[in-house]
């Protein structure tokens, strides 16, 4: 699609400056490509989709693979999703994420998502990537740089997230996150007992203090798969 | 030997800012941004693939939630989730954790990988190697989220980007991306 002039550019401005909330939204979409490509106006080589989601091949992938996972809903960042939209498609990627291992035999998989233009998010359209990893695939870039920053900064960091998390998840006065001090001798933190899971649901009571974790088989079939799935967590031993 | 289950445990110090049963989030003690957050599971898994599907659900939506923090306290125009899955993806650490990265303009940081360009063949090749792979996910067969979560949903929060946040839509309307 075409560059817009500074002109129209303006124009553009002063025309968003009257439209509700909901009016953008809907100028959003229709200018959207992706809506297009989830519309089936624009052709994709779809791998997957649901009432919630539509995975497509990436045209420009960073590997041979690279994999798209847009909500169907027109969202441009993260936070205006509801949980339940973030909760489908992380679960889609998962199993996405373990086709593209047995599907490449891929030794990894990277899930990148970017919320913003500073975060180099380039489409209007929230979405996933998900991107096959290989030994020496030339994607270092994906890397996360570490930077060492005073211990204090991290102190006045944590004061400051701490009050807003509180309030963002309003948690009771009670369950205020404590700091962890250093080596506590009493039993690890334990999850609240009252809260019985669903009787059908089988969760893995073991505690996460006894080494041995019984890794709960994923619910797919062949042992060769699971298989392919250990080699990628055996890589680091 | 583990350093997030060593946390779990309380045998290593961490600045911890959320916590419930599923789930572990500390500050990032090296950070590419100040602010990186790192989610882990209390369990010890290795990779995605290993996790339950109800701890995915809950580490991604506290991964949201910890994302509008971010976004609400500290002075930043975006935010990168960010999971390296496996060794050759650049995971270090042998067990499973988001990352969530602050971002502002010019910070420095840079994730654009360079793109590779295929063949319509190869593109058509990984479509099939793909799909013979993905035809059997279904929604049906996710595993249902427990009912009782210890954090209650709520509606999501617009996030609050200051003045930037006119100019981020409009300039998200003039970038159509060239696709």
């Amino acid at each position: 699609m075409v560059e817009i002039s500074p002109q129209d550019q303006e124009a553009l401005k002063e025309k968003l400056k009257d439209m509700s909330p909901e009016e953008l939204k809907e100028f959003q979409k229709k200018n959207c490509i992706f809506c297009q490509i989830i519309s089936g106006k624009v052709p994709s080589q779809q791998i997957y989709q649901d009432d919630k989601s539509l995975a497509v091949l990436d045209i420009n992938p960073a590997n041979k693979g690279h994999i798209l996972l847009l909500p169907k809903e027109h969202h441009s960042i993260m936070p205006q999703m509801s949980e339940e939209e973030i909760a489908h498609l992380f679960i889609v990627a998962k199993y996405l994420s373990q086709a593209q291992l047995k599907a490449f035999k891929a030794q990894g998989s990277t899930i990148f998502v970017a919320n913003g233009l500073a975060a180099g998010q380039r489409a209007q359209h929230f979405m996933l990537h998900i991107i096959p990893r290989f030994e020496n695939d030339n994607l270092s870039v994906l890397n996360i740089p570490q930077k060492q920053i005073p211990e204090s900064d991290l102190e006045k960091l944590r004061e400051a997230l701490i009050k807003k998390i509180n309030e963002v998840f309003k948690l009771k006065k009670e369950t205020f996150i404590e700091k962890k001090t250093a080596p506590v001798i009493e039993a690890p933190p334990e999850p609240v007992e009252e809260k019985e899971p669903e009787p059908k649901e089988e969760k893995p009571k073991e505690k996460p203090k006894k080494k041995k974790t019984t890794k709960k088989p994923k619910p797919k079939k062949t042992e060769k798969e699971e298989a392919s799935l250990d080699d990628v967590a055996e890589l680091f031993k | 030997m583990c350093e997030f289950c060593d946390i779990v445990q309380g045998k290593e110090q961490a600045e911890t800012l959320f916590e419930d049963e599923d789930i572990l989030a500390v500050l990032h003690l090296k950070p590419a941004y100040p602010g990186q957050i790192i989610i882990f599971t209390k369990e010890h898994h290795t990779i995605i693939e290993q996790v339950p599907d109800p701890v995915v659900q809950n580490i991604f939506k506290v991964a949201n939630k910890l994302s509008t923090v971010l976004f609400e306290t500290l002075n930043i125009q975006g935010t990168n989730i960010i999971v390296q899955n496996g060794t050759a993806a650049g995971q270090t650490i042998p067990h499973f954790s988001v990352n969530i990265i602050p971002r502002s303009e010019n910070d420095g940081l840079n994730f654009q990988w360079a793109t590779k360009q295929l063949s319509k063949d190869e593109m058509e090749t990984a479509l099939l190697e793909l799909k013979a792979h993905t035809e059997g996910i279904h929604p049906d067969m996710f595993q249902k989220q427990k009912k009782t979560i210890e954090v209650k949903t709520e509606e999501p929060k617009p996030v609050k980007l200051d003045s930037k946040k006119e100019d981020y839509l409009i300039r998200q309307i003039i970038r159509i991306p060239r696709v």
